[in-house]
């Protein structure tokens, strides 16, 4: 009956968070608006290497087509797979909520992993899934994009999923420093640049040099964006698609350990005044 | 105007001391800036690297472009930075009061209060990056085409200004405008890019919509083809005025609809 009576908990956390994006549903959009149009300039972007380069059809493995799909999609997971857990934890620290969270009988962590459940759910309904209809329409119809299957597009939401446990368990980390300082803006803004940088966010992993290819792959942060992404398009072969879930869990479990660590040193430091 | 000249340099000092008193606080900010430059550049390179050149683009002309931008940027960031307060909270919590009751401009009061000297992290970021890149640039660099280019910074700064005065004044209307005015701002991201390639509609809303392409892009765009830089100088003296202009007269036109007890 425990877990049942847990999940219940924890459930109404994810409720509220898959209700709350429909609330604000025009701030969503806009969001994805901002999203949406980084993918453009990217794709225009590319469309000018493309076409005013040295006039090769593939870079770094994609053609036009896939290198524009590409960009949408990480645009959009990335806004599907906002995850404000380490805001959360600098806004209850920095106000003095963080006191009140203590006294209650449940894990800060586990909430936080539920609310961000909730959030991805509701980004997915309003804005991910329409958006991904039609960026594929888009590049399926309007730029001849071929390789997309069923399989690889069911097999994406799993992977998605565990990119967004990733980023929650990154956030839940780092959030731990806003019991250090309250310059937290520099400290969130430094982070998100890097994962949105390090996951493939911003450009394709395979732009990278080699090297440093090979070091991400024993990183989580290719798992965030790039794998979803690339098992989406069709571009990871089964034994890729094996080894990108193994290494997502393989992080999720020691990201969430480490983090539960870091918590239980830093609530020692809390001041519930606020500040 | 005089008394509020006079005023400044006591708000600077009030501002400094008090981020002063957290220093690693500060240093974070600043790097912060400094990363997400320095990952921008990294990303230029990593798709221009891909190819010798984009047209007229080698990578060493839009690093040199991509440092440029961070000056009239950075600037604008360390004076009205505060601007965002305004639209995301300050309306909607109903925070302006204290501003009224001074017999000081409110807009004023409101901007001074706070000289955000963590810009200078993007300040320092674009002029090593000009350094660094400018002398690898085939560039004929005449005296000309260097005033040039500061008078377009210096216009750049007002360009900022009055974009960011106009969507953050929308917050008396919307209450909280700071979603589209990021979605705005964040147009000056994309003059760092080859924006003679990206197509023509593109290209007209960065010079005439969202004019970031004017005193940004345009202006290098003149130092490598060898065009008069003039004429951008002259339409980003004529996109300051304009956007400063409507900027204050929406800012006026607000603040009659301000009601404290927020919203």
């Amino acid at each position: 009956m425990k877990p049942i009576r847990t999940a219940k908990i924890y459930s109404s956390f994810t409720k509220t968070n898959f209700l709350l994006t429909f609330a604000y549903r025009g701030q969503v959009f806009l969001w994805l608006l901002g999203g949406l149009l980084t993918a453009v300039m990217s794709g225009l972007l590319w469309w000018a290497v493309f076409k005013f380069g040295d006039g090769a059809t593939s870079i770094a493995g994609f053609t036009y087509p896939q290198m524009l799909l590409y960009m949408i999609m990480s645009a959009i997971c990335g806004e599907a797979l906002y995850c404000g857990t380490a805001d959360e934890i600098a806004r209850d620290v920095r106000n003095g909520v963080i006191g009140m969270r203590l006294t209650k009988p449940i894990s800060y962590q586990g909430q936080h992993v539920a609310m961000a459940i909730g959030n991805f759910g509701g980004r997915m309904i309003v804005i991910g899934i329409p958006m991904i209809t039609l960026g594929t329409i888009v590049a399926v119809f309007g730029f001849g994009l071929t390789g997309i299957e069923w399989y690889n597009v069911l097999l994406a939401v799993p992977a998605l999923f565990l990119g967004l446990l990733l980023k929650n368990a990154i956030g839940f980390m780092f959030g731990q420093i806003a019991f250090k300082t309250q310059a937290m803006w520099g400290v969130l803004s430094m982070l998100d640049v890097f994962v949105s940088f390090l996951s493939g966010a911003i450009v394709p992993l395979s732009l990278f040099p080699s090297g440093v290819q090979t070091a991400l792959g024993y990183t989580p942060f290719p798992s965030v964006i790039s794998l979803p992404v690339r098992i989406f398009m069709g571009m990871c072969t089964p034994y890729e698609i094996a080894i990108g879930f193994a290494t997502s869990l393989f992080w999720i479990v020691v990201l969430n350990v480490l983090g539960a660590l870091w918590y239980k040193r830093s609530v020692r430091h809390v001041v519930v005044f606020g500040g | 105007m005089l008394k509020e000249l006079k005023l400044y340099p006591k708000y600077v000092s009030m501002s400094l001391r008090s981020s002063l008193s957290y220093k690693a606080d500060a240093i974070l900010q600043i790097l912060s800036f400094a990363v997400t430059e320095a990952v921008s550049l990294a990303t230029i390179y990593l798709i221009v690297g891909t190819v010798p050149s984009v047209g007229i683009w080698s990578f060493e002309a839009l690093a040199m472009l991509c440092g440029f931008t961070l000056i009239p940027k950075g600037i604008d960031h360390m004076f009205f930075d505060d601007l965002w307060i305004l639209a995301y909270w300050a309306v909607r919590l109903g925070e302006l009061d204290p501003y009224l009751t001074r017999p000081v401009n409110p807009l004023f009061q409101f901007v001074a209060k706070t000289f955000k000297w963590a810009g200078s992290g993007e300040l320092v970021v674009g002029i090593v990056i000009m350094a660094i890149f400018a002398p690898q640039c085939a560039v004929m660099w005449t005296a000309s085409g260097i005033i040039g280019i500061i008078v377009c910074a210096f216009l750049g700064i007002f360009v900022f200004t009055g974009i960011k005065l106009i969507f953050a004044s929308l917050a008396f209307w919307v209450k909280s405008s700071g979603v589209i005015l990021n979605t705005v701002y964040n147009f000056c991201n994309y003059a760092k890019y080859p924006l003679k390639y990206m197509g023509k509609a593109f290209l007209s809303i960065m010079l005439y919509v969202v004019p970031f392409g004017l005193f940004l892009y345009k202006p290098m765009e003149c130092l490598i083809t060898g065009e008069n830089i003039w004429w951008s100088a002259l339409w980003s003296a004529v996109a300051a005025v304009a956007l400063v202009a409507l900027g204050l007269f929406i800012w006026h036109r607000g603040l009659r609809r301000y009601e404290s007890a927020g919203n």
